[in-house]
C-alpha cells in the first residue's frame, strides 16, 4: 500500500526539481537539487483511516491545499486584471432622462432651486384633457428624476442638496395633485349637467333618430324667454364640451403598464 | 403630426406589450447605481406592487428603453429605532428589480469638484454627530469620559511646558500686578525682619554645634 505513494510523491519532488525553462545545463540543476533526504515527511506516522481515502482532510472549502506538493506548487498564481469595460453609451438612450442631462449625474443644489411654482388648479381647469394628462407624465418622469438624485446623492456623500430636491419634489407634488383636482372636478360637472339633462324633457338621452336638442319654444315667446335661453345654451354648451373631453380620453390610447 | 410619425418610426419591442391603460399612476422609479453589475444590466427600485412586467413595459411606453430579461427580489430592511424615541419598528421591504438592456448603459461619473455640495462642512457635521453618537452611547453604558484618560490637548500641552520651565528656573513668574506706593514701605519692612530673624536664628546652632 505505502510503495504507490511513495512513487507518487517521488516523481513530484522530481519533477518540481526538474529546470523549469529548458536552457538550463547539468551542473546548475545539481546546484539547484534538493535536499538529501526527500523522505522525511513522508516517514512521518500516519492515522490509519478506516475507510482508506487517499484526499482525507483535502477540502477546497477550507483551503487545505493538496496533501503532497505538487509539481507547479512552486510557480506563484497569476492574478486576474482589474478589467472595467469602458463602453461608449448612446446619447439618445431612455435612461439618461433619469439624469439632469445627458453624462451628467447631478445638479448641484443651486441648480436644484430653479424651479417655478407649481401648477395651480385655476391654471389647468383652462387645460384639455392630452395637456393635462400629458403634464401627468412629465411629473412622473421628474419625481422619478429626483428620486434617482436623491439616492446617488446618499449612495456617494457628495454633501448637502437633500432639502433642495425634497423642495422640489413637493412642488411636482402639488402638480399632480392640482391635476387630479381639476379632472375631478370636471367628472362632477358632467355628473351634473347629465342629471339636469335626464330630466329636461327637450333633450334625448336614448339616442335614435333626430336631434338630441330639441327646443320647444324655438320661434314663439322669443323676446320673454331670451334670457334664460341664452343661459341654458350657454350650459348645455359647456357641458357638451365637457362631456367631449371626457369621451376622448377614453379613445386615447395611453401609455401603459402592464 | 409629428408625433403620428414618431411613433410610426418606432420600433415594436420583440416582447409582447401589456394592454391594460393605466392612466394616471402615481409610481417613482428609482435608478440605482450598482458598479458591480455590468454595462448591459440596469438596477430599480420599484414600488412593492409592481411585477417584472409592469417594470418591463413601463421602460418602454415612458422611456424607450428596451428590456430583454428582468430579475426581481424583495429586500427586507432591517429593525430600526424611530430617531428620538426608543420605538422599535420594521421598515417597509423594498423591491428592487434588475433588468438586462438591449442597448449598454453606463453611468455617469461623480463629480470631483464637490464644492457646490459643499462638502467639507458637510463631513464636519457627520464627524460631529458620530461623536455625539458614542458620547451618548457611552453615557448610556456608565462609562463616563475621564479627563485623565483623553488625550492631552494642545493647551494642556503648552500648560506643562510652562511649568516644566518655571521648575527649572528659565522662566519668571509674575502676575503683571502694580502694587500701591503704600505697600513698599510694608514690604521693606518685612523682609528686613524676616532677614534679621534669619541672622539671629543662623548664629544660635552653630554656637551649639561646638
Amino acid at each position: 500500500m505505502a510503495t504507490p505513494v511513495a512513487l507518487r510523491s517521488y516523481y513530484g519532488r522530481l519533477a518540481q526539481v526538474k529546470p523549469l525553462s529548458g536552457g538550463l545545463g547539468v551542473g546548475q540543476t545539481a546546484a539547484r537539487a534538493a535536499p538529501f533526504s526527500t523522505t522525511a515527511p513522508l516517514c512521518k506516522r500516519k492515522r490509519s483511516t478506516k475507510d482508506g481515502n487517499k484526499k482525507r482532510g483535502v477540502s477546497t472549502i477550507y483551503r487545505s491545499g493538496p496533501r503532497e506538493p505538487l509539481s507547479m506548487s512552486s510557480i506563484p498564481l497569476p492574478k486576474p486584471r482589474q478589467f472595467e469595460p469602458k463602453i461608449k453609451v448612446d446619447e439618445k438612450h431612455g435612461l439618461w432622462e433619469f439624469f439632469p442631462a445627458p453624462g451628467k449625474l447631478l445638479w448641484t443644489p443651486t441648480e436644484t432651486e430653479e424651479h417655478g411654482r407649481p401648477w395651480t388648479v385655476e391654471e389647468l381647469r383652462k387645460k384639455s384633457w392630452e395637456d393635462l394628462h400629458s403634464l401627468w407624465w412629465v411629473c412622473c418622469k421628474e419625481r422619478n428624476r429626483l428620486a434617482t438624485s436623491v439616492a446617488e446623492l446618499e449612495r456617494s456623500k457628495l454633501g448637502f442638496g437633500n432639502r433642495e430636491l425634497e423642495l422640489r419634489d413637493q412642488a411636482v407634488k402639488k402638480t399632480m395633485k392640482a391635476i387630479r383636482f381639476a379632472l375631478t372636478e370636471r367628472f362632477y360637472t358632467w355628473e351634473d349637467a347629465m342629471d339636469v339633462a335626464r330630466s329636461d324633457p327637450e333633450i334625448n338621452l336614448e339616442g335614435g333618430e333626430g336631434e338630441a336638442y330639441n327646443p320647444e319654444a324655438y320661434e314663439e315667446d322669443v323676446d320673454e324667454v331670451k334670457g334664460w335661453a341664452a343661459e341654458d345654451a350657454a350650459k348645455s354648451a359647456d357641458a357638451s364640451e365637457v362631456d367631449g373631453n371626457i369621451t376622448k380620453s377614453e379613445s386615447r390610447p395611453a401609455p401603459q403598464a402592464s | 403630426m409629428a408625433e403620428a410619425v414618431s411613433v410610426a418610426a418606432r420600433q415594436l419591442p420583440k416582447f409582447k406589450l401589456g394592454k391594460k391603460q393605466v392612466f394616471l399612476p402615481n409610481h417613482v422609479i428609482t435608478f440605482l447605481r450598482k458598479d458591480h453589475l455590468p454595462p448591459n444590466e440596469a438596477c430599480f427600485h420599484v414600488p412593492l406592487t409592481f411585477t417584472k412586467f409592469d417594470l418591463r413595459d413601463y421602460l418602454w411606453n415612458l422611456y424607450n428603453v428596451e428590456v430583454t430579461k428582468v430579475r426581481s427580489y424583495v429586500k427586507e430592511l432591517p429593525l430600526t429605532q424611530k430617531p428620538g424615541t426608543r420605538m422599535w419598528y420594521r421598515p417597509r421591504a423594498q423591491k428592487i428589480m434588475t433588468v438586462q438592456l438591449a442597448k449598454p448603459f453606463q453611468w455617469p461619473e461623480v463629480p470631483t469638484n464637490t464644492e457646490a455640495w459643499n462638502k467639507e462642512m458637510f463631513d464636519l457635521r457627520e464627524e460631529k454627530y458620530e461623536e455625539n453618537n458614542k458620547a451618548q452611547t457611552e453615557k448610556q453604558k456608565m462609562q463616563l469620559p475621564m479627563k485623565s484618560r483623553q488625550p492631552l490637548t494642545h493647551e494642556r500641552k503648552e500648560l506643562s511646558k510652562l511649568a516644566k520651565q518655571m521648575m527649572s528656573g528659565d522662566v519668571k513668574w509674575s502676575n503683571d500686578v502694580v502694587l500701591d506706593p503704600k505697600w513698599d514701605n510694608i514690604l521693606e519692612q518685612a523682609t528686613q525682619q524676616k532677614q534679621t530673624k534669619e541672622e539671629s536664628k543662623d548664629p544660635e546652632p552653630q554656637e551649639k554645634k561646638p
